[in-house]
């Protein structure tokens, strides 16, 4: 498997565990593009065929992608902040560890836009692109950090496979 | 699950959709006459009735299409089951389905579904997720699975859940349904556009025949205008309300109504057929995992409100929700035995309130004599309800389908299923013999002498086309065999469920 499937399947672990096995295959379509990356995104309807429920069945890490893919700039100035980087990921971390929904919001709110506002774009704009699943806004806020978190744990890693990504987009 | 993985045939109804496919056959020769006349109708370069009244009548004929489209849809789709690799290959081709790639998940699939179904192929999507997965068949003996990434999310996200759900595609496999119904069959494709047929070819060209209409009468009442007569603005006004809701609406809503009466009455039996192939799928899933809780599962996510089309569009292609869950939680009793028997024959008498639904909105019975429909309808049909009968009774103690099938090593399911074909079995025979009660009422009716058929009787010919009187009418129809001063007459435009034994007296030679 080369860097970028190997990398992917990390985001998943971090996103959406059911879907780790796909992951790498996702990420080659999505850097592919044309009908393979439409692909990713035909999601259910409210019935499916088999007359089986659609809730929850949906992928979810092709919208993790493009997620990233989105805030691709702003991820690559979080990687490549140099001495931040270890106040960055502790910031994270810290706001994973808030459980209520709510508060967690408030304090990222609260952040100073220096040096934190590619954080809380990036953070944003993951969020924002999950709202295409049916994940609950809790979840979805909760994955962005996760995302975030490992992103911030790989720099080197990460800036290869969000170049690759936002590249692609 | 229990453990008891079967790989010989797991059938417990009888092959319904089979049997229907096996009527239609018989009724191709029919259908192709009402076909032939339908066809004549649309291309006539006469005048048909009523069409002569407004400048654009002639756009009122598409609606003869909207009534002949499910007898082509029907009959195409039962070509395609002659040509499964067709079939497959649009499939493939359209869901880019393939070889599995090298997945854990896919592979543990392939483990589960060999114990049941061994020699049933497997392909793969793993990019979309707007399937979950699909039976079709590869040729007339192999049949592939279509698996897309919602299932192996699902596999990995709760197992026993997307196990039942590849317990119902076995079930489907097993039955091998898959040549006539299922993913990429003209049926389904036709029963999902078919409002969108209705609106092209019936609503639009009867408010493009409307609006003309209006626009003419505006026009009249600016040339009289020109010549010093001036209509009221009011009057013109009043004069297209009453065009419209006493002519456009009404007519519109009529045809509306006669033509989903008409479509009911051809697609209800395949469609009840396939419903019956949807439940057994989902009782095999219940009885192979011993509990219904996880099919429930599977289908209680479907039980949030989706938008009406999707929730009608599901009914084309599976049993209401309602019944499913129903169904899943009486499986094991007589009662859910017996209702899931009895869907199939009682689907013949949801066709016959549909035929006499449509002879009353297209003008058919003038007076309402909805017990001549009636009676005709049995009589003609006797020989099906004979059929459903022989079914109910030898199906169940066929010992292949017995031993492997029906028993399920569980005493009580056992016996649930004798009961329910017993009961089941016990209704047909009423229907059955309402039919040859009707036959032998209509005899003694026909063979009462009559001064009009002792000094009239006419001896028509096999073959010769009359006018038929049907309830105060007259109707062409064809003489199909003749016994006596009785007379077996086909209507044209109706199918064969309309034939019926008229006497002499009630056909006159066919006006010129």
């Amino acid at each position: 498997m080369d860097k970028l499937g190997a990398f992917s399947i990390k985001i998943a672990e971090e996103a959406v565990p059911d879907e780790v096995e796909l992951a790498p295959i996702m990420t080659q379509a999505y850097l592919t593009g044309g009908r393979e990356r439409e692909e990713l995104f035909q999601q259910p309807g409210s019935g499916l065929p088999g007359g089986f429920g659609a809730e929850n069945i949906g992928t979810v890490f092709p919208w993790v992608l493009n997620g990233i893919g989105l805030a691709a700039p702003a991820i690559l100035s979080l990687v490549s902040s140099g001495p931040l980087l270890k106040d960055l990921l502790s910031v994270v971390k810290d706001l994973i560890s808030v459980h209520d929904t709510l508060k967690r919001r408030e304090k990222k709110d609260k952040l100073p836009e220096k040096p934190y506002a590619p954080l809380k774009q990036t953070m944003d704009i993951i969020s924002t692109e999950l709202q295409n699943t049916q994940l609950p806004p809790d979840e979805r806020d909760l994955i962005a950090y996760r995302i975030l978190r490992r992103l911030l744990e790989e720099p080197t890693n990460a800036a290869e496979f969000v170049q690759a990504v936002g590249g692609a987009g | 699950m229990n453990g008891q993985a079967r790989q010989a045939d797991n059938l417990v109804l009888p092959p319904w959709l089979w049997l229907w496919l096996l009527f239609f056959f018989f009724s191709i020769p029919d259908k192709i006459i009402t076909i032939q006349t339908r066809i004549v109708d649309l291309f006539s370069t006469n005048s048909l009735p009523g069409e002569d009244i407004f400048p654009l009548g002639i756009l009122a004929r598409l609606a003869n299409f909207i009534e002949l489209l499910p007898e082509i849809v029907l009959l195409l789709g039962v070509l395609t089951i002659f040509l499964p690799w067709l079939r497959s290959a649009y499939l493939e081709r359209k869901y880019r389905l393939s070889e599995p790639p090298d997945l854990a998940a896919l592979q543990e699939m392939r483990v589960f579904l060999s114990k049941y179904a061994p020699s049933l192929e497997i392909r793969t999507n793993i990019l979309r997720s707007d399937q979950l997965a699909f039976v079709y068949p590869l040729s007339y003996r192999k049949y592939a699975i279509g698996i897309f990434a919602g299932l192996v999310k699902l596999w990995r996200k709760n197992q026993v859940v997307a196990q039942t759900i590849l317990l119902h595609e076995v079930a489907h496999y097993r039955q091998r349904v898959g040549l006539i119904v299922g993913a990429g069959s003209f049926f389904e494709g036709f029963l999902r556009r078919w409002l969108l047929f209705f609106i092209s070819l019936v609503v639009i060209p009867l408010l493009l025949v409307g609006g003309y209409e209006a626009i003419r009468l505006e026009r009249e009442a600016a040339t009289l205008k020109t010549i010093g007569v001036s209509i009221p603005l009011s009057q013109l006004v009043l004069q297209n309300l009453q065009n419209a809701f006493l002519i456009y609406l009404p007519g519109l809503l009529r045809v509306i109504v006669s033509t989903l009466f008409w479509t009911i009455s051809i697609i209800i039996l395949p469609l009840i057929g396939l419903w019956c192939a949807e439940l057994n799928a989902d009782r095999l899933a219940i009885l192979e995992s011993g509990s219904p809780e996880s099919l429930l599962s599977a289908l209680g996510i479907q039980t949030k409100r989706s938008h009406p089309w999707n929730w009608l569009l599901n009914w084309m292609s599976h049993p209401p929700d309602r019944l499913r869950h129903w169904m899943a939680r009486h499986v094991n009793t007589t009662i859910g035995m017996t209702l899931l028997l009895l869907i199939f024959p009682l689907a013949f008498l949801i066709r016959l309130f549909a035929l006499l639904g449509f002879s009353a909105t297209a003008g058919m019975s003038s007076d309402g004599n909805l017990l001549a429909g009636i009676r005709t309808y049995f009589e003609n049909s006797s020989v099906v309800w004979f059929v459903l009968l022989g079914i109910l009774l030898v199906w169940p103690l066929i010992p292949r389908f017995r031993d492997r099938s029906f028993n399920h090593g569980n005493r009580d399911i056992h016996r649930a299923e004798n009961r329910g074909y017993f009961i089941t079995a016990l209704l047909v025979t009423v229907l059955a013999v309402t039919g040859v009660l009707s036959n032998t009422t209509r005899y003694r009716i026909v063979n009462l002498p009559t001064k009009n058929n002792a000094v009239e009787a006419i001896q028509w010919p096999t073959g010769s086309l009359v006018d038929v009187e049907w309830q105060g009418g007259w109707y062409p129809a064809q003489i199909l065999e003749s016994s006596e001063n009785s007379f077996r007459v086909h209507y044209e435009s109706y199918d064969s469920s309309w034939d019926e034994w008229v006497d002499g007296s009630r056909i006159r030679a066919r006006a010129p």
